[in-house]
């Protein structure tokens, strides 16, 4: 998508953690299919 | 508060998300220790991830700023989740972040990007569905 000036590979190999603690790379989220990413204000 | 409504409703659509073999994701700025309450707040069934540096915010170039969450629409969207009975609860996160919506892929195609003006402008969950729909 052009005009947002956004990497996706970037974005593909920053982490976040799970409800285990868990991390692992956004970019497996995509990898096989369409991800639909959320991301919100705050958890509160 | 908003964000538990946002969340909340975003629930309702989760069987129409998997049906569109899509994965859906909310990711939030807090700690992955209150990840378990929220969900149980907010019913939401899909992956919930923390991103407690907002790197992922950065990266997608959402805003951050006192100045974006003053104004009507987040007063309007206040009341708006009062009314529907969500209250409040202890704010995990941080407070001047905000927030945006993607879909990407499969592979590193962006599809669609949502940056939230100020809080309460949430995306379209019609928009997101068109996205993923778009590239079936």
């Amino acid at each position: 998508m052009e005009g947002y000036n956004v990497s996706v590979e970037q974005l593909g190999r920053l982490g976040v953690y799970n409800e285990q603690g868990q991390k692992s790379a956004l970019r497996d989220l995509w990898a096989t299919q369409t991800a639909v990413l959320v991301l919100v204000r705050h958890f509160g | 508060m908003l964000c538990r409504q946002q969340v909340a409703e975003l629930s309702e659509y989760e069987d129409q998300f998997k049906a569109q073999q899509s994965r859906l994701a909310v990711i939030g700025p807090g700690e992955a220790v209150h990840l378990p309450e929220f969900r149980k707040i907010t019913g939401f069934s899909s992956d919930l991830f923390a991103d407690p540096s907002r790197e992922a915010y950065q990266a997608l170039g959402f805003s951050s700023g006192i100045g974006k969450l003053l104004g009507l629409k987040p007063l309007r969207s206040a009341l708006s989740a009062i009314k529907a009975g969500i209250r409040p609860g202890t704010l995990q996160g941080s407070a001047l972040q905000l927030g945006g919506a993607a879909v990407i892929g499969p592979g590193n195609e962006l599809r669609f990007l949502f940056r939230e003006q100020q809080a309460g402008d949430h995306p379209p969950v019609s928009a997101l569905l068109g996205a993923v729909s778009a590239g079936e």
